[in-house]
């Protein structure tokens, strides 16, 4: 049995007088894939960004419960640095956001920001973040191009290919492909089923079929509460509960 | 409710299913009482209604497989899917069987009488009772029946053994000329295979219902 990275307790989320996580639970284990599904708005994102403190730039919004990360202890509690525990629970977002500039700064953005200054260290990270990413092949010889210059599926492994730049152990995901062709998204969804070898992933996700594809555990989310969680192959064949299996078979939502 | 279009696909492919199961159901009747009556009349009956259950299979097999694609479906959907398909594939089967039965009572000569094996009647019968059975617990989706056909293929088994045993002693014996011996236990091999057939049916359905194979879950 794997080891878990990430124990989520009783955690409870309001913006302003929105209750929007009420008491969740969840433990997730090194080195798998975790999708997040549900209708929008109930939740998946706020939880997800629990997960690094992402909240914390929202006004209004109230974080209660723990969110225990292996090496961090309750990363809400006191003393927690939050720029080294964003190093070590990277995000990508749903759109491409890279940084107006060249595809090589873009990767050696976090490093530098972490004091590795020389390029010389810098090189080789950047070339085996961009490896990791998938994407080394297709821009090896245009590092200096400006990332805002790749498509849409390009820059979106290179802002994975940033986000590994800094050494993460999780990685979390909010809809990373929804706004890629066919093509990017088969790429980035094997990328991810690699990069489960040494990265734990959370993933948020409308498309039901990309859940069942990548993701080893699937977590149903239903108005601020997690109504299921289990194997992803039990919960797409059969789902105990039954507004899952309502929402996973397009019958509400 | 949403996917109404997926909802009326689904029970349209349902009520199919039903129909095409009670035709096998007839046929495996009437191929069993063609049997026990020599009826060659009722045998070109059962021969024409296997041939033509074929092509329906192939329209089940079609709409389910467009479903598939066109839905994608998952959860109680997938599981009703995949039972359409299976429980088409057994159908055709046992209907191939009540076919091939038929065929050799036509086969047979004037004075043959195949039920003077007692134990070849019991298994017409019971093969009968498991398929009309396997269809109801489909129909009606009632476990308890779908569990009587999956013990009832054991008591199948061990009526063909017996029928095995009573073959080698009239080969042994001489009481029996080899022809018949071979048709004897040709028919008792096909209406164990229909027994096997209902079996499976019976296992499909419970899937459907539980999600449980074999009593076993899916697992990643």
């Amino acid at each position: 049995m794997k080891e878990n990275i990430i124990e989520i307790k009783d955690v409870q989320l309001h913006y302003g007088n929105h209750h929007a996580l009420k008491s969740i639970n969840l433990s997730v284990s090194k080195c798998e894939i975790l999708a997040f599904i549900g209708p929008s708005g109930c939740g998946k994102s706020s939880l997800l960004r629990c997960i690094n403190r992402m909240n914390d730039l929202i006004d209004g919004c109230r974080v209660r419960g723990k969110v225990v990360i292996e090496g961090f202890g309750d990363i809400y509690g006191k003393g927690i640095d939050i720029n080294n525990l964003r190093k070590n629970v990277g995000m990508v977002f749903q759109k491409p956001n890279v940084f107006p500039m060249s595809i090589f700064d873009n990767i050696a953005f976090g490093p530098r920001t972490h004091g590795i200054k020389k390029k010389k260290d810098l090189d080789p990270i950047v070339e085996d973040s961009l490896k990791k990413a998938g994407i080394w092949q297709e821009v090896k010889d245009d590092l200096k191009k400006s990332a805002i210059s790749l498509s849409g599926g390009q820059q979106q492994r290179i802002c994975i290919a940033r986000a590994l730049a800094v050494q993460p152990k999780i990685l979390l995901m909010d809809e990373p492909t929804s706004s890629l062709d066919p093509i990017s998204t088969a790429i980035i969804e094997d990328l991810c089923e690699n990069l489960k070898i040494n990265y734990t992933i959370v993933i948020v996700t409308h498309n039901m079929q990309q859940a069942t594809r990548i993701s080893d555990k699937t977590a149903f989310f239903l108005n601020g509460e997690i109504l299921e969680f289990g194997e992803t192959t039990q919960i797409f064949s059969n789902p105990k509960n039954e507004k899952c299996e309502k929402y996973i078979t397009g019958r509400f939502g | 409710m949403l996917r109404n279009k997926f909802q009326m696909e689904l029970d349209a492919l349902n009520l199919e299913l039903v129909e095409l199961g009670v035709v096998v159901s007839n046929i495996i009747c009437d191929s069993v009482q063609a049997l026990e009556e020599h009826n060659l009349e009722l045998c070109n009956g059962v021969i024409d209604i296997a041939h033509q259950t074929r092509t329906k299979i192939d329209e089940i097999e079609d709409k389910a497989l467009k479903i598939m694609l066109m839905q994608q479906p998952v959860a109680c959907d997938l599981r009703t899917i995949t039972t359409a398909l299976k429980i088409v594939t057994d159908l055709d089967r046992i209907s191939k069987q009540a076919r091939e039965i038929c065929h050799i009572v036509l086969d047979l000569g004037e004075n043959e009488h195949l039920f003077d094996i007692k134990i070849l009647h019991t298994m017409g019968t019971l093969a009968t009772a498991m398929v009309n059975d396997c269809v109801q617990s489909f129909v009606k989706m009632d476990l308890q029946l779908a569990e009587k056909v999956i013990n009832q293929d054991d008591s199948m088994d061990r009526y063909f053994s017996s029928l095995k045993e009573q073959m080698l002693e009239k080969i042994k014996s001489k009481s029996e000329n080899a022809d018949s011996v071979l048709y004897f236990m040709m028919i008792g091999k096909y209406l164990e295979k229909i027994g096997d057939f209902a079996e499976s049916i019976a296992q499909w359905v419970k899937y459907s219902k539980l999600g449980v194979r074999r009593g076993k879950v899916l697992k990643g």
